[in-house]
């Protein structure tokens, strides 16, 4: 089959980028095989119906033909995410008149996030009282979510459980916290001792 | 420590499938729901796919064809894929598979039309059912149904296309002959409101079609049983045979038939009484007839909830009614509720009244057809083509469609 590395092993990058030089949409298919449940998950939390969720995934995947030829794409993982939500919210768009959700969609204009950001944090040598300053600095819900969830290691039912907030805003706290995190640590850096 | 900072500004591998499905079914520990947890938070696709199933638990199976239906696109892409692709092996036993289905049709090719009829006949095993059968839907679930797009609904219009044309082989008397059941049925249905009535509609009988130019008899259905039109949809006229008249109750809350008269001494009590929502229950008596023409009006109109919600009224009364299984069966499609549609054309399927049994093969088939299951589809469509009625044209272009 493939001569070199086995199929596991490949990144992203490289199956894109053999997929350029050969046009063998055999490459593709492995990145299906890596992806195919994470896009079917997607689908099924917006569309809600399996028959929908699986057209979209052949439909997405279909295009990926096309796109991936042409695009420079440097993470593949998070432009797929990205895609499928589009895709999703089109679909909403075109055949629901009303749709329960569509507020919460049509807000969120979905843009290509770059994870370049967070993965530069990350990569700074980060001291451990920094890290510690920063989360102080939080309002108080996004703190205590933070600290049970990512100090103490507990699980999303009992920091639910604990703090008395329901799942959605556990998990919403979370990802606003860790952006503020981000945010005092790159920009507020030297006042943070 | 380096590891808190990797923890909450890492980014992570993405969940797998075996993942996902150990997290959704709930058998996890505490810690390990968090490693996977933190790993969901650092992968923001993982985790919009955890509440994907979150949702919908039995979905993770809906994945197992799914490899498969797109090694077959990727095949059709892409003609010079060469021998070595371990889907070949798939694609080999495919075609296996079709030759040795193309064998046998052509084996049955000339059987005795009682195969089929046999086939017809006789309930499907569990194992070929694609549609689970489902409860009937909540009268709050049915408003609560989103049509599905206007393109592809049966409407009213496209059901007055579609039908076949049909003549009557019965006489009043011989209804009775089907052994149907007459119920006599006392529901208190709060949700139904009180019909309107109106004015008598008459029943025409229809004569022999005679611009119909089919040669072959088999082109014009021969129903069992009488029929009549209502807005030149047919029906079954079952007014010969139910002589039950279909009971509704209406919640009246202006207490117009209590008493006016009420002595001083009780009127606080009266006026607490008709403050505490105290409805008098009013009971109208309406012909089957006058009921099954309000629901195809509102057929008619495309209001397919209210239309079902009547087709249903009418099911409790006479469960064995095509009209309504048969008109039911649209509205369910047109509510985007597959199953259930194929159910009720199934019972159309069953009832010795034959009168709808070509229409409603044709539309379970073309449900099967739009929803991809293409084998399913298929063998519906020789069916129908082998029977040689009123849709085998139209089934042969559909197949030829689906075997491109």
């Amino acid at each position: 089959m493939f001569k070199a590395k086995n199929n596991a092993s490949r990144s992203d990058l490289e199956l894109i980028q053999d997929y350029q030089r050969s046009g063998d949409n055999r490459h593709v298919g492995v990145l299906f095989e890596r992806y195919n449940h994470l896009v079917f998950g997607v689908c099924m939390k917006y569309l809600k119906n399996q028959e929908e969720s699986k057209d979209a995934v052949i439909k997405i995947f279909e295009k990926l033909l096309d796109d991936l030829k042409t695009n420079e794409i440097s993470n593949f993982k998070s432009w797929l995410h990205t895609v499928t939500r589009n895709h999703c919210l089109m679909f909403i768009r075109k055949h629901k008149k009303q749709w329960e959700r569509e507020q919460d969609l049509e807000s969120a204009e979905y843009k290509l996030e770059s994870e370049d950001e967070m993965a530069a944090v990350q990569a700074k040598e980060l001291e451990l009282t920094q890290l510690e300053k920063a989360i102080q600095l939080l309002k108080p819900e996004q703190r205590s979510v933070i600290e049970l969830f990512y100090i103490q290691q507990k699980c999303y039912n009992d920091v639910a459980e604990i703090t008395g907030f329901t799942m959605k805003q556990v998990k919403s706290y979370i990802q606003n916290g860790k952006r503020n995190l981000k945010i005092i640590l790159t920009t507020k850096n030297e006042l943070v001792r | 420590m380096n590891s808190l900072g990797n923890k909450i500004f890492g980014s992570s591998d993405p969940l797998s499938r075996e993942e996902l499905e150990a997290y959704s079914s709930g058998q996890l520990s505490p810690e390990e729901m968090h490693a996977l947890e933190e790993r969901m938070a650092a992968d923001p696709f993982s985790a919009d796919a955890a509440d994907g199933f979150a949702a919908d638990p039995t979905a993770f199976a809906a994945l197992d064809g799914l490899q498969a239906q797109f090694q077959e696109q990727l095949a059709q892409a892409a003609p010079t894929s060469s021998s070595f692709w371990t889907t070949s092996k798939l694609l080999i036993s495919g075609a296996v598979m079709l030759g040795a289905g193309v064998g046998i049709y052509f084996l049955l090719q000339n059987p005795e039309s009682s195969e089929i009829a046999e086939a017809q006949n006789t309930p499907n095993t569990v194992e070929e059912i694609d549609f689970t059968p489902e409860p009937e839907l909540t009268i709050a679930e049915i408003d609560a149904a989103e049509p599905i797009a206007e393109e592809e609904q049966f409407t009213y219009e496209v059901a007055l296309e579609t039908q076949a044309p049909t003549t009557s082989t019965a006489t009043s008397s011989s209804i009775s002959h089907l052994e149907l059941e007459d119920v006599n049925v006392t529901i208190v249905d709060y949700d139904t409101i009180a019909f309107d009535p109106v004015e008598e509609m008459e029943f025409i009988e229809q004569e022999t079609v005679e611009e119909v130019e089919a040669t072959t008899p088999t082109k014009v259905v021969q129903s069992n049983v009488m029929i009549a039109y209502i807005i030149d949809l047919k029906v079954v006229d079952y007014s010969d045979f139910y002589k039950t008249r279909i009971e509704l109750y209406k919640l009246d809350y202006t207490h117009s038939q209590r008493f006016e008269h009420v002595d001083a001494q009780y009127e606080t009590s009266v006026q607490q009484a008709e403050n505490r929502e105290d409805p008098d229950i009013i009971t109208t008596y309406v012909p089957y007839a006058d009921f099954l023409e309000s629901a195809m009006k509102k057929f008619n109109q495309n209001d397919f909830g209210a239309a079902l919600k009547d087709y249903r009224t009418i099911l409790k009364f006479f469960p064995n009614d095509a009209n309504a299984h048969f008109y039911g069966g649209l509205c369910y499609f047109n509510l985007g509720k597959n199953n259930k549609a194929v159910e009720y054309f199934d019972k159309v399927l069953e009832n010795r009244i034959n009168t709808f049994d070509q229409e409603a093969l044709w539309y379970k088939t073309l449900i099967y057809i739009k929803r991809g299951h293409k084998k399913k589809a298929t063998d519906l469509l020789e069916q129908i083509i082998a029977e040689n009625g009123f849709y085998a044209e139209r089934a042969q272009e559909e197949l030829e469609k689906l075997t491109k």
